[in-house]
């Protein structure tokens, strides 16, 4: 393209490119270029003659000037920035509507070009759940009265025994199973946490099993608490 | 070794991170454009403050639930909130027509468990920014919760850590609000109380 325009330019003698609006002569001939009012209007051009007469050519040298005219008015556009009355400055960012994690209602993101960006910073979080209810936080309020579900934990208390233990093989022998309340099965277990009532799947356990056991005392706190064993040979695999 | 510890020993808590019923009716969204900028270690924070030396282990995942939380807050204060996933510039404030940026930090988080009860403040640091990046404002803000027979119940460290949030959100949009309707911007302290 640049090689075409610069023989166009040979072939009219011009030694100088013509200015992007005013009065030029080129080939013998005076051309007014107006001025566009924005840079990506179009271009009004107009041709008067002179009064001294044209000599020859003067076909090929309207349509050399055409196509001249055409192609540095496509060189300019190439480098023009077509916005309206403003040009903005090039911020690789993109425009993307999430969902919140939680509750599903949208809203807009702007995020940059790169892929890491991707990927919605809460993805990991999402799951929608019921508001939670504050007045469950009433000393007045037992727990479950009001209902909640999200998320909860309660303490583990682990102790692990030794094997010796473990050849006991009774649920009596474990010390404090007896006062670990049934009802709190499942209940009060975590999401991972395994909770047995009386302790049974201790004694048929493997052997090596440790007995895990945690004492309770309703006297003291208001913890809910789990059992849970766990074979030691099982541990010591785990190292 | 502690991290590991505690994740045998001790509570790991992840509140819901949902705001409640009771923040829609408080809160009404303006008609303002508002840009929301949360910084990475926001998003990450966790602490694993004890609140007392006879107390569990514990680890709150603050950040984790702060987020999606700021982000309901803003979509309930505002009519036109936007997310801004990348670190803002100038360039895209003005891009997008945005006349507010607000980026928050956690300043402190503080926990107090007694026999007698939980107590969780979280203390944030709010900066707000025009389209040109110039500072326009700065506050903190502080959210607490205090309830007694808290870990007693299915859920309640959760729940008082999520109170404590949302009071925390709870200010900084309404601060947020009362400033762009009055149009100026003071180092104020805006708190909000315990539930």
């Amino acid at each position: 393209m640049k090689k075409l325009f610069s023989a166009l330019l040979q072939f009219h003698q011009i030694k100088f490119l013509p200015p992007l609006w005013g009065k030029v002569r080129m080939g013998g001939k005076n051309i007014e270029l107006s001025p566009p009012p924005f840079r990506h209007t179009n271009w009004r051009i107009r041709l008067w003659r002179n009064s001294s007469p044209i000599k020859g050519g003067g076909n090929n040298w309207s349509k050399a000037l055409f196509i001249f005219l055409s192609l540095y008015s496509f060189f300019i556009s190439q480098n023009t920035v077509l916005y309206g009355s403003e040009v903005f400055q090039d911020t690789d960012t993109q425009v993307v509507v999430r969902e919140h994690p939680k509750t599903g209602k949208p809203y807009v993101s702007i995020i940059s070009h790169s892929a890491l960006s991707q990927v919605d910073p809460f993805e990991r979080l999402k799951g929608k759940m019921s508001r939670p209810d504050y007045r469950m936080l009433d000393p007045k309020v037992k727990s479950g009265e009001i209902p909640y579900e999200g998320p909860y934990s309660s303490s583990t208390k682990i102790y692990v025994f030794a094997a010796t233990l473990a050849t006991l093989g009774t649920v009596g022998g474990a010390v404090g199973l007896a006062t670990v309340p049934a009802a709190a099965t499942g209940a009060a277990a975590s999401g991972g946490g395994a909770y047995l009532a009386g302790g049974a799947a201790v004694a048929g356990g493997a052997a090596g099993a440790a007995a895990l056991a945690t004492r309770s005392d309703s006297r003291q706190d208001d913890f809910i608490q789990t059992s849970k064993s766990e074979s030691i040979e099982k541990l010591n695999n785990g190292k | 070794m502690y991290s590991g510890c505690a994740s045998i020993f001790g509570w790991d808590i992840h509140a819901p991170g949902i705001l409640s019923e009771d923040f829609s009716k408080k809160v009404k969204p303006i008609p303002e454009r508002v840009a929301l900028y949360l910084p990475p270690e926001l998003l990450a924070y966790v602490s694993h403050d004890r609140g007392g030396r006879t107390a569990d282990p514990q680890t709150y995942h603050v950040g984790e639930a702060l987020g999606p939380m700021l982000v309901e807050g803003f979509q309930a204060g505002f009519e036109e909130f936007i997310l801004l996933e990348t670190e803002p510039t100038s360039a895209i404030l003005k891009r997008y027509g945005i006349p507010y940026l607000v980026t928050v930090r956690i300043k402190n988080f503080k926990n107090r468990v007694t026999w007698g009860g939980h107590a969780i403040t979280v203390a944030t640091e709010a900066l707000v920014f025009d389209s040109d990046l110039k500072w326009l404002g700065r506050f903190e803000s502080s959210g607490a919760s205090d309830a007694e027979k808290v870990f007693a119940k299915k859920g309640g460290p959760q729940v008082n850590l999520n109170a404590a949030l949302e009071n925390n959100v709870l200010a900084i949009v309404e601060y947020l609000q009362d400033s762009m309707r009055r149009g100026t911007w003071t180092e104020i302290q805006k708190e909000t109380g315990a539930a």
